[in-house]
């Protein structure tokens, strides 16, 4: 492909431009300079491990805090297991992505958070849709739109108060970090908070039904990752 | 020179302002060089260095012990650069809006004209103002990944971390960047050799067929 008066090209064109002398500091930086002090520097692990060290806390307590689902000893002991393992999994990978840059590099890696974004909803989805399971005492809340619905709505805020710690606290810990794909480590702060959300649903919420499952507890992982997005993006943006 | 920058990096974010200097001697003309040929204009260019400072003087907590600092330098300045150009596109856009019978002439520093004449007197200098004015006129996302993979020298990984996308995006706007700037300069060849640029020649004053 490579042609040799292009490349004579481009290697003039990187001549041309490297000779002249650099412009004086601007003055806003000069008394910026005059007045330095010692700035903290980041510590990724550190960061990740205090965040997910409180959400789990948080988790913990509000898992104390509510009820349990009354049909939880009625589904099976091999479904529950996978459903915490996914949404740990997700919860704890996706905060991983967006907090702890490459080896040697100190740019969060927006690539592998859009991977874990689209990796998290795309597992969170489908798990109620294809897999749900319920017992003689869960709700089913497809029989009408309006009970659907009211459903929804409560999980969803269930979740987005499970979620706002996690997101919070890497918001915290990453803001002013990110120059490009602000918004995808954002997200893959959401789609980690919409994963424990989710977790915290399974554990409360009777409503059984694969659409129920599938897109309100499974919805919350993509639907949190948009919300971070919004909101926590241009906090985490340089 | 990643480890002396790395090592600078350390001091400056420790309190030493003499290390920010040093910092900025060594880690500005390439970033300098970046913008150029991402502007296509100098003086655009150098404001365009001042602000990423003053960013990185800013976010200097964010520096991660040990990292190579010249990828976010990059970033940071590649950023900067899109939004100022996408703000004088839009209020160029806003103003031509308010005005469309006096057409605003397109500014250097989206076109490119500017460096393209400047560089009259540097080496090659016919080649590199083609290759600049072709350049300039390259979609902004092909003309980064070719500037950072070919000019700057640049992984592929490392073109993929500074703009925010991914490595197999890189590659295809780099090659088709590549095959754009190779039909524009044999445009440009053969224009200079009197031909039309499908092989054809023409003379002078008159028409192709």
């Amino acid at each position: 492909m490579n042609d040799p008066n292009t490349d004579d090209a481009l290697d003039a064109a990187a001549r041309a431009v490297e000779r002249r002398p650099l412009p004086a500091l601007a003055p806003e930086l000069e008394r910026a300079l005059a007045e330095l002090s010692p700035a903290p520097t980041r510590r990724p692990g550190v960061a990740l491990f205090r965040t997910l060290a409180a959400s789990v806390a948080y988790v913990a307590l509000v898992v104390a805090i509510i009820r349990l689902r009354p049909d939880m000893h009625e589904l099976p002991a091999t479904w529950l297991a996978a459903a915490g393992a996914l949404w740990t999994a997700s919860f704890a990978m996706a905060m991983v992505r967006a907090m702890i840059p490459r080896r040697g590099s100190m740019l969060m890696d927006a690539g592998r958070a859009r991977g874990i974004v689209f990796g998290a909803g795309i597992v969170a989805l489908s798990f109620g849709l294809v897999a749900a399971q319920h017992g003689a005492h869960s709700v089913m809340s497809h029989t009408s739109i309006p009970l659907f619905v009211d459903r929804a709505w409560r999980c969803i805020a269930l979740a987005a108060g499970v979620a706002i710690v996690p997101v919070v606290l890497g918001t915290i810990a990453l803001r002013r970090t990110a120059p490009v794909g602000e918004r995808w480590i954002a997200a893959a702060l959401g789609a980690s908070g919409g994963a424990l959300g989710g977790l915290v649903l399974h554990l409360h919420c009777p409503v059984a039904d694969r659409w129920h499952v599938g897109f309100v507890h499974g919805g919350a992982v993509v639907l949190l990752a948009g919300v971070a997005a919004a909101m926590a993006g241009p906090k985490v943006r340089v | 020179m990643a480890g002396e920058l790395e090592a600078l990096m350390t001091r400056y974010c420790d309190g030493d302002a003499g290390a920010f200097r040093t910092l900025y001697a060594r880690a500005a003309p390439a970033l300098r060089a970046f913008l150029v040929r991402l502007t296509g204009d100098r003086a655009t260019a150098d404001d365009m260095l001042q602000a990423t400072f003053l960013k990185v003087h800013a976010a200097r907590g964010a520096y991660v012990r040990g990292a190579d600092p010249m990828p976010w330098l990059y970033a940071i300045a590649h950023r900067t650069t899109l939004d100022e150009l996408r703000r004088r596109k839009r209020s160029r856009k806003r103003f031509s809006s308010n005005d469309d019978e006096n057409p605003v002439e397109e500014p250097a520093a989206l076109s490119g004209k500017r460096l393209a004449e400047d560089d009259a007197d540097a080496g090659d200098p016919e080649i590199a103002s083609a290759a600049i004015a072709a350049l300039a006129t390259l979609p902004e996302n092909q003309r980064t990944a070719l500037v950072l993979t070919k000019l700057e020298g640049r992984s592929i990984a490392e073109a993929a971390e500074i703009t925010g996308s991914t490595s197999g995006a890189i590659k295809l706007r780099a090659h088709r960047a590549y095959v754009a700037l190779r039909a524009r300069l044999g445009n440009t060849r053969a224009e200079a050799r009197g031909e039309s640029p499908h092989g054809v020649a023409t003379r002078p004053g008159g028409r192709s067929p």
